[in-house]
Protein backbone atom coordinates (compact mmCIF):
# COMPACT_ATOMS: atom_id res chain seq x y z
CA UNK A 1 0.00 0.00 0.00
CA UNK A 2 1.55 3.25 -1.11
CA UNK A 3 1.61 6.14 1.34
CA UNK A 4 2.53 9.77 1.24
CA UNK A 5 6.15 10.53 1.96
CA UNK A 6 6.60 12.06 5.39
CA UNK A 7 8.39 15.35 5.97
CA UNK A 8 11.84 13.94 6.77
CA UNK A 9 11.70 11.68 3.73
CA UNK A 10 10.70 14.57 1.47
CA UNK A 11 13.46 16.73 2.89
CA UNK A 12 16.06 14.05 2.33
CA UNK A 13 14.88 13.36 -1.18
CA UNK A 14 14.99 17.02 -2.11
CA UNK A 15 18.40 17.41 -0.53
CA UNK A 16 19.90 14.46 -2.36
CA UNK A 17 18.46 15.67 -5.65
CA UNK A 18 19.69 19.21 -5.12
CA UNK A 19 23.06 18.26 -6.52
CA UNK A 20 23.61 17.91 -10.24
CA UNK A 21 24.48 14.58 -11.81
CA UNK A 22 23.83 13.08 -15.24
CA UNK A 23 20.15 12.32 -15.61
CA UNK A 24 19.06 14.26 -12.53
CA UNK A 25 16.22 16.17 -14.21
CA UNK A 26 13.87 13.22 -14.44
CA UNK A 27 14.30 12.07 -10.81
CA UNK A 28 13.64 15.64 -9.72
CA UNK A 29 10.38 15.58 -11.63
CA UNK A 30 9.51 12.11 -10.35
CA UNK A 31 10.17 13.14 -6.75
CA UNK A 32 7.42 15.74 -6.84
CA UNK A 33 4.78 13.05 -7.06
CA UNK A 34 6.59 10.12 -5.49
CA UNK A 35 4.88 7.96 -2.90
CA UNK A 36 6.37 5.42 -0.52
CA UNK A 37 5.85 1.80 0.29
CA UNK A 38 6.97 0.35 3.60
CA UNK A 39 8.44 2.07 6.61
CA UNK A 40 11.81 1.61 8.17
CA UNK A 41 15.30 2.44 7.09
CA UNK A 42 14.72 1.53 3.49
CA UNK A 43 11.59 2.59 1.71
CA UNK A 44 10.34 1.85 -1.75
CA UNK A 45 9.75 4.94 -3.83
CA UNK A 46 6.75 4.65 -6.09
CA UNK A 47 6.48 6.90 -9.11
CA UNK A 48 4.19 6.93 -12.09
CA UNK A 49 5.44 4.18 -14.42
CA UNK A 50 4.90 6.42 -17.40
CA UNK A 51 7.06 9.19 -16.01
CA UNK A 52 10.04 10.26 -18.11
CA UNK A 53 12.91 7.94 -17.36
CA UNK A 54 16.34 9.03 -16.30
CA UNK A 55 19.59 7.81 -17.76
CA UNK A 56 21.80 7.76 -14.69
CA UNK A 57 25.30 6.38 -14.64
CA UNK A 58 24.91 4.22 -11.57
CA UNK A 59 22.06 2.53 -9.78
CA UNK A 60 22.88 4.72 -6.78
CA UNK A 61 23.60 8.04 -8.49
CA UNK A 62 23.78 10.07 -5.30
CA UNK A 63 24.44 9.46 -1.62
CA UNK A 64 25.31 11.37 1.53
CA UNK A 65 27.10 10.84 4.80
CA UNK A 66 25.01 10.99 7.96
CA UNK A 67 26.75 12.04 11.15
CA UNK A 68 25.25 14.02 14.00
CA UNK A 69 22.25 14.37 16.30
CA UNK A 70 22.70 10.74 17.31
CA UNK A 71 22.65 9.50 13.74
CA UNK A 72 25.60 7.82 12.07
CA UNK A 73 25.70 6.20 8.65
CA UNK A 74 24.71 7.18 5.16
CA UNK A 75 21.89 7.75 2.73
CA UNK A 76 21.59 6.05 -0.65
CA UNK A 77 19.12 6.92 -3.38
CA UNK A 78 18.29 4.18 -5.86
CA UNK A 79 17.19 4.59 -9.46
CA UNK A 80 16.07 1.48 -11.33
CA UNK A 81 15.03 1.44 -14.95
CA UNK A 82 15.17 5.21 -14.94
CA UNK A 83 12.73 5.63 -12.07
CA UNK A 84 13.30 6.49 -8.44
CA UNK A 85 13.03 3.17 -6.63
CA UNK A 86 14.27 3.44 -3.06
CA UNK A 87 15.77 5.52 -0.30
CA UNK A 88 18.04 3.77 2.17
CA UNK A 89 19.53 4.92 5.46
CA UNK A 90 22.34 2.59 6.47
CA UNK A 91 23.40 3.08 10.05
CA UNK A 92 26.10 2.03 12.46
CA UNK A 93 24.81 3.31 15.76
CA UNK A 94 24.56 0.98 18.72
CA UNK A 95 20.78 0.89 18.55
CA UNK A 96 18.59 0.84 15.47
CA UNK A 97 17.24 4.27 14.55
CA UNK A 98 13.53 4.87 14.83
CA UNK A 99 13.33 7.29 11.96
CA UNK A 100 15.19 8.73 9.04
CA UNK A 101 17.86 11.26 10.03
CA UNK A 102 17.12 14.97 10.09
CA UNK A 103 18.78 17.15 7.49
CA UNK A 104 20.93 18.65 10.21
CA UNK A 105 22.77 15.33 10.37
CA UNK A 106 23.09 14.85 6.63
CA UNK A 107 26.20 15.91 4.77
CA UNK A 108 26.40 17.30 1.28
CA UNK A 109 25.12 15.00 -1.44
CA UNK A 110 27.85 13.06 -3.23
CA UNK A 111 26.90 12.45 -6.84
CA UNK A 112 28.25 9.90 -9.25
CA UNK A 113 29.62 11.86 -12.15
CA UNK A 114 31.17 8.99 -14.08
CA UNK B 1 28.15 19.92 7.30
CA UNK B 2 30.47 20.38 4.38
CA UNK B 3 33.28 18.71 2.56
CA UNK B 4 33.02 15.37 4.20
CA UNK B 5 34.92 12.35 3.01
CA UNK B 6 32.94 9.83 0.97
CA UNK B 7 31.08 7.29 3.11
CA UNK B 8 33.35 4.46 2.14
CA UNK B 9 36.33 6.22 3.65
CA UNK B 10 34.53 6.97 6.85
CA UNK B 11 33.16 3.49 7.10
CA UNK B 12 36.58 1.95 6.85
CA UNK B 13 37.73 3.83 9.93
CA UNK B 14 34.84 2.77 12.12
CA UNK B 15 35.03 -0.04 14.61
CA UNK B 16 32.48 -2.74 14.14
CA UNK B 17 29.31 -2.17 16.11
CA UNK B 18 27.88 -5.33 17.55
CA UNK B 19 24.36 -5.82 18.77
CA UNK B 20 22.66 -8.76 20.37
CA UNK B 21 19.09 -9.86 19.96
CA UNK B 22 16.97 -12.65 21.30
CA UNK B 23 16.95 -15.90 19.40
CA UNK B 24 13.24 -16.33 19.79
CA UNK B 25 11.20 -14.77 17.07
CA UNK B 26 8.18 -15.74 15.05
CA UNK B 27 8.43 -17.38 11.71
CA UNK B 28 8.16 -14.36 9.55
CA UNK B 29 8.14 -16.12 6.22
CA UNK B 30 5.50 -14.14 4.45
CA UNK B 31 4.66 -12.56 1.21
CA UNK B 32 5.73 -9.11 2.23
CA UNK B 33 8.29 -7.16 0.37
CA UNK B 34 11.77 -8.44 0.80
CA UNK B 35 15.09 -6.71 0.98
CA UNK B 36 13.49 -3.38 0.63
CA UNK B 37 13.18 -1.28 -2.32
CA UNK B 38 13.89 -3.00 -5.42
CA UNK B 39 12.59 -6.03 -7.15
CA UNK B 40 15.29 -8.61 -6.82
CA UNK B 41 16.54 -9.33 -10.27
CA UNK B 42 19.33 -10.97 -12.06
CA UNK B 43 21.05 -8.86 -14.61
CA UNK B 44 21.66 -11.29 -17.39
CA UNK B 45 24.63 -10.78 -19.59
CA UNK B 46 26.66 -9.09 -16.90
CA UNK B 47 29.21 -11.77 -16.20
CA UNK B 48 32.12 -10.03 -14.62
CA UNK B 49 34.62 -12.83 -14.24
CA UNK B 50 37.64 -11.78 -16.20
CA UNK B 51 40.34 -14.13 -17.34
CA UNK B 52 43.22 -11.73 -17.42
CA UNK B 53 45.85 -14.28 -18.26
CA UNK B 54 43.96 -16.08 -20.96
CA UNK B 55 42.29 -19.45 -20.75
CA UNK B 56 44.23 -22.66 -20.71
CA UNK B 57 43.28 -26.26 -20.14
CA UNK B 58 42.80 -27.10 -16.48
CA UNK B 59 42.03 -23.53 -15.53
CA UNK B 60 39.36 -22.97 -12.96
CA UNK B 61 37.19 -20.22 -14.31
CA UNK B 62 34.92 -18.47 -11.86
CA UNK B 63 31.46 -17.73 -13.07
CA UNK B 64 29.99 -14.69 -11.37
CA UNK B 65 26.54 -13.18 -11.49
CA UNK B 66 25.33 -9.92 -9.97
CA UNK B 67 22.01 -9.91 -8.16
CA UNK B 68 20.52 -6.47 -7.60
CA UNK B 69 18.92 -6.25 -4.19
CA UNK B 70 19.24 -3.02 -2.22
CA UNK B 71 19.67 -2.41 1.47
CA UNK B 72 22.20 -5.17 2.03
CA UNK B 73 23.57 -5.21 5.57
CA UNK B 74 25.31 -8.58 5.95
CA UNK B 75 25.89 -11.81 4.05
CA UNK B 76 26.88 -15.39 4.85
CA UNK B 77 26.82 -18.90 3.45
CA UNK B 78 24.21 -21.42 4.51
CA UNK B 79 26.23 -24.05 2.62
CA UNK B 80 28.07 -24.38 -0.69
CA UNK B 81 24.89 -23.74 -2.64
CA UNK B 82 23.08 -21.04 -0.72
CA UNK B 83 24.00 -17.55 0.39
CA UNK B 84 22.01 -15.69 3.00
CA UNK B 85 21.53 -11.93 2.93
CA UNK B 86 20.39 -9.75 5.81
CA UNK B 87 18.99 -6.37 4.85
CA UNK B 88 17.22 -3.41 6.35
CA UNK B 89 13.94 -5.14 5.62
CA UNK B 90 14.53 -8.83 6.13
CA UNK B 91 16.48 -11.92 5.26
CA UNK B 92 16.74 -13.81 2.01
CA UNK B 93 18.42 -16.99 0.90
CA UNK B 94 19.71 -17.20 -2.67
CA UNK B 95 21.01 -19.96 -4.90
CA UNK B 96 24.67 -19.16 -5.48
CA UNK B 97 24.63 -20.73 -8.93
CA UNK B 98 21.61 -18.95 -10.37
CA UNK B 99 20.95 -16.02 -8.06
CA UNK B 100 17.38 -17.20 -7.63
CA UNK B 101 15.78 -16.34 -4.33
CA UNK B 102 14.92 -19.46 -2.37
CA UNK B 103 13.51 -18.07 0.87
CA UNK B 104 12.66 -14.77 2.38
CA UNK B 105 11.55 -13.37 5.70
CA UNK B 106 10.27 -9.93 6.37
CA UNK B 107 11.88 -8.21 9.35
CA UNK B 108 12.37 -4.49 9.79
CA UNK B 109 13.61 -4.60 13.37
CA UNK B 110 16.87 -6.39 12.58
CA UNK B 111 16.08 -9.31 14.87
CA UNK B 112 17.79 -11.52 12.31
CA UNK B 113 21.12 -10.01 13.41
CA UNK B 114 22.59 -12.12 16.18
CA UNK B 115 25.52 -11.84 18.52
CA UNK B 116 29.21 -11.28 18.41
CA UNK B 117 30.72 -12.36 16.06
CA UNK B 118 27.64 -11.76 13.99
CA UNK B 119 25.32 -14.40 12.66
CA UNK B 120 22.24 -14.16 10.53
CA UNK B 121 19.32 -16.00 12.08
CA UNK B 122 16.46 -17.28 10.01
CA UNK B 123 13.58 -19.65 10.63
CA UNK B 124 14.05 -23.23 9.51
CA UNK B 125 12.55 -26.60 10.23
CA UNK B 126 14.83 -26.97 13.25
CA UNK B 127 13.96 -23.58 14.73
CA UNK B 128 16.19 -20.60 14.13
CA UNK B 129 19.28 -21.41 12.13
CA UNK B 130 22.32 -19.20 12.68
CA UNK B 131 24.70 -18.54 9.83
CA UNK B 132 28.10 -16.91 10.21
CA UNK B 133 27.98 -13.50 8.59
CA UNK B 134 29.91 -10.36 7.76
CA UNK B 135 28.85 -6.92 6.77
CA UNK B 136 28.14 -3.40 7.87
CA UNK B 137 28.43 -4.17 11.58
CA UNK B 138 31.46 -6.45 11.54
CA UNK B 139 32.18 -10.14 11.21
CA UNK B 140 34.18 -11.96 8.61
CA UNK B 141 33.98 -14.71 6.06
CA UNK B 142 36.77 -16.95 4.79
CA UNK B 143 39.25 -14.95 2.75
CA UNK B 144 40.98 -17.93 1.19
CA UNK B 145 40.22 -21.47 0.11
CA UNK B 146 41.97 -24.78 0.64
CA UNK B 147 42.80 -24.96 -3.08
CA UNK B 148 44.70 -21.68 -3.05
CA UNK B 149 42.25 -18.96 -3.96
CA UNK B 150 42.37 -15.67 -2.13
CA UNK B 151 40.23 -12.57 -2.38
CA UNK B 152 41.52 -9.05 -2.13
CA UNK B 153 39.64 -5.81 -2.10
CA UNK B 154 40.81 -3.34 -4.69
CA UNK B 155 39.65 0.11 -5.59
CA UNK B 156 36.09 -0.37 -6.74
CA UNK B 157 35.76 -4.09 -6.31
CA UNK B 158 37.56 -7.31 -5.62
CA UNK B 159 39.98 -9.72 -7.25
CA UNK B 160 40.05 -13.48 -6.79
CA UNK B 161 43.48 -14.87 -7.38
CA UNK B 162 45.28 -18.20 -7.29
CA UNK B 163 48.69 -19.16 -8.50
CA UNK B 164 48.64 -20.21 -12.13
CA UNK B 165 44.99 -19.32 -12.54
CA UNK B 166 43.32 -16.44 -14.33
CA UNK B 167 42.13 -13.67 -12.06
CA UNK B 168 38.49 -13.04 -11.50
CA UNK B 169 37.72 -9.37 -11.06
CA UNK B 170 34.49 -7.99 -9.68
CA UNK B 171 33.91 -4.33 -10.29
CA UNK B 172 31.42 -2.30 -8.29
CA UNK B 173 31.80 1.20 -6.93
CA UNK B 174 28.92 1.04 -4.47
CA UNK B 175 29.09 0.93 -0.70
CA UNK B 176 31.08 -2.14 0.31
CA UNK B 177 29.55 -4.54 2.78
CA UNK B 178 31.49 -7.81 2.81
CA UNK B 179 33.25 -10.45 0.79
CA UNK B 180 34.36 -14.01 1.35
CA UNK B 181 34.35 -17.63 0.31
CA UNK B 182 31.98 -20.38 1.32
CA UNK B 183 33.37 -22.82 3.90
CA UNK B 184 34.17 -25.38 1.21
CA UNK B 185 35.68 -22.79 -1.11
CA UNK B 186 33.47 -23.47 -4.10
CA UNK B 187 31.55 -20.19 -3.90
CA UNK B 188 32.33 -16.56 -3.26
CA UNK B 189 30.21 -13.55 -2.44
CA UNK B 190 31.01 -9.87 -2.84
CA UNK B 191 28.37 -7.61 -1.37
CA UNK B 192 27.69 -3.92 -1.69
CA UNK B 193 24.66 -2.16 -0.32
CA UNK B 194 22.93 -2.45 -3.67
CA UNK B 195 24.15 -5.72 -5.14
CA UNK B 196 25.51 -9.13 -4.26
CA UNK B 197 27.86 -10.88 -6.66
CA UNK B 198 27.75 -14.64 -6.51
CA UNK B 199 30.71 -16.49 -7.96
CA UNK B 200 31.18 -20.22 -8.29
CA UNK B 201 33.72 -22.51 -9.88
Amino acid sequence: MARVLNAPEIAILEWLLSVDFPGVDQPRQQARQAAAERDGMIINLVVEPGAPRARVLQRVPVQAVVDGDGFDGGLLLYVDDGLLSALEYWWVTENPPAEMPPLSAVGNPIARLR
Amino acid sequence: MTNRAPPSLIESSRPARIKSYSLSRPNAEDAGGFLGPVEQRIRSGSIIAVAQDGYRGGMQQWRAIPVAIGGVVAVGFVDENQVIVGSHSGVGVFDVHTGARIKRTHDEDYSWYQGDPPFIGYPSGEGVTLVRAAGLWGGDLDQSTADGWTCRRVDGGSVLRAEGQPDCKIEDQEEYRAQGFSPGGSAFVYATSATIYLATH
